[in-house]
């Protein structure tokens, strides 16, 4: 199995909160390739870790690998590991730094350093892809959140990396925006790209991953399949996740009525419920 | 929000789609005609740019004489010390005293005069017609549109990065500022008096701490994407303007341009 990011006994702590480390001796191995979703607490170190991973932030202890080497942290190595390695960060405010989409998406491009003709290429093939390009020349600051989150995806997509970070991608979307953003999500893995994303849902990281690293007080606690962890609910229970209720109620369901309807999707989530009302009624 | 509004405006009116260049290129002719012209002149300006803006442009008329109000208040605020004169002795009235009505007051004279009246009459016209000029630009012509054009004329990246990122800021705190006042008040916040004082200095304290949080933040979401020190971005496209309306600003010009020379020279 060929590794595309690991973490070697990294420690760290944040200035001023050095008796509270972020990280303690963390030691973990994103495959290449997979769909992989860190679940976590609050505080558990989620939003740390991807930060590492981007090299925003250095170990004080410890190394962090990308594709089988050792990360650098001078500006040159740092300039090639973000052209590899996008973050797409829970508030689209703290991303989004131009002032229209077009420019936003364009923005990344130009710091890796593309000629004006093959930003404005990449740039229009993003915003198409996207769904944005009605929005191309709009304000950010005249989007919705939804629109915002899409904004944010896609100036760190337009950047073509092969692994993508991803922090609390659903926080504050409605449902149809999750089901959107996880189809779309899908699409870009099945293109290649190594797709990592913290999370504290646990039904978005049961229905959407195919490996779970759950982080517990800066260490991982217990990582594998979802079918595996969801095995162990008193685990999960512990770690103060909850129990993956929904991972095996559409599970039961797929099993018993399997039907040509979308998985994850309203329609699907209307069939377990009517389901569900029937078994209620039925003596 | 009014600012919302005018951005807006700017964003989304007939004339948005203009190159920057042209719009302003014909506010800055129109603020230069203000400027060294006289009051038939300021006049025609002030009327012409307000069909550029409210009739080409499209910006409702409403919002346009709200803009318009803003200028003339505080032209009202400074009419005193234009027309009134203090004096210890009677100034003689007519001609030669150059005043229009006395009174006394606590042992003072206060009058009217003829040429203080002038001359607010040109403060007014000349400061009404200049803004009509910079509201043309400021409704037409998106920050962002101006700050590239600025660019190109060869204004120093640091400060037209400057234009772009306050102007970014503006809106990010607006939206911070709004929510945390809605939170405010939902818990009794401004009640009005002393306390809605207290609570306004609160409230900007907090936004003073989010501006920096949000600094902070923001720092971070540019290293991500490799920020290389240089904010560079795609400029946006602009469409040709039409015959019609280049004509027209093209004429005008000239037509400022020489009636400017005319009432000067004298020719």
């Amino acid at each position: 199995m060929t590794w595309m990011l690991e973490f070697h006994n990294v420690c760290f702590a944040y200035p001023g909160n050095e008796g509270i480390a972020a990280l303690r001796d963390l030691t973990l191995r994103i495959p290449a390739g997979c769909r992989c979703a860190l679940l976590g607490r609050n505080g558990s170190g989620k939003s740390t870790l991807l930060l590492h991973a981007n090299g925003i932030l250095r170990p004080q202890r410890g190394a962090v690998w990308f594709n089988g080497a050792p990360v650098q942290y001078d500006r040159r190595s740092l300039t090639a590991l973000r052209r590899q390695v996008g973050l797409v960060f829970q508030d689209p405010e703290q991303q989004i730094v131009a002032n229209t989409v077009a420019e936003d998406v364009s923005y990344g491009l130009f710091n890796l350093g593309f000629t004006e003709q093959e930003v404005v290429e990449q740039v229009q093939k993003t915003l198409k892809r996207f769904g944005l390009i009605s929005l191309a020349d709009r304000p950010v600051h005249r989007l919705s959140l939804g629109q915002k989150k899409w904004v944010a995806l896609a100036g760190v997509m337009a950047m073509e990396p092969s692994l993508l970070l991803l922090d609390e991608p659903t926080a504050f979307l409605d449902r149809p925006h999750v089901h959107l953003l996880l189809k779309e999500l899908a699409a870009i893995h099945r293109q290649g790209t190594t797709v990592l994303m913290a999370t504290h849902d646990l039904d978005v990281a049961f229905a959407w991953a195919d490996w779970i690293v759950v982080l517990h007080e800066g260490r991982v606690a217990v990582e594998g399949e979802p079918e595996r962890l969801a095995s162990q609910p008193e685990v999960l229970q512990e770690l103060g996740l909850g129990a993956p209720v929904d991972y095996w109620l559409r599970r039961i369901w797929r099993a018993r009525a399997p039907s040509e309807v979308e998985a994850g999707s309203g329609q699907e989530d209307l069939a377990i419920v009517q389901w569900l009302m029937n078994l209620a009624v039925t003596p | 929000m009014l600012i919302r509004k005018l951005d807006s405006f700017a964003y989304l009116n007939r004339l948005a789609h203009w190159s920057p260049a042209w719009k302003a290129g014909l506010a800055l002719v129109a603020l230069a005609g203000c400027l060294a012209g006289d009051a038939p002149v300021q006049t025609a300006i002030g009327l012409w740019m307000g069909i550029w803006t409210v009739g080409y442009a499209g910006i409702p008329f409403k919002i346009y004489g709200r803009l318009l109000v803003m200028p003339a208040a505080f032209l009202a605020a400074g009419a005193p010390a234009f027309l009134l004169h203090v004096s210890a002795a009677p100034l003689p009235p007519g001609p030669a005293g150059d005043s229009l009505a006395g009174w006394t007051f606590f042992g003072w004279q206060w009058s009217v005069s003829l040429k203080g009246l002038e001359a607010y009459g040109q403060a007014v016209l000349r400061a009404a017609a200049a803004a009509t000029c910079l509201y043309f630009l400021l409704l037409t012509c998106p920050v962002t549109d101006l700050s590239a054009l600025l660019r190109r004329l060869g204004v120093p990246a640091v400060l037209t990065d400057l234009i772009g990122w306050t102007y970014r800021f503006v809106f990010v705190l607006l939206d911070v500022s709004e929510r945390r006042y809605t939170a405010m008040t939902a818990r009794g916040g401004f009640p009005g008096g002393w306390r809605s004082l207290r609570d306004a200095g609160l409230l900007g304290a907090h936004l003073l701490q989010d501006m920096i949080r949000q600094q902070d933040r923001v720092a971070l979401g540019l290293a991500s994407r490799n920020d290389t020190g240089e904010f560079r971005v795609l400029a946006r496209s602009f469409r040709r303007p039409e015959r019609r309306l280049v004509a027209e600003a093209i004429a005008g010009m000239f037509v400022v341009a020489l009636w400017v020379f005319w009432r000067r020279i004298g020719l």
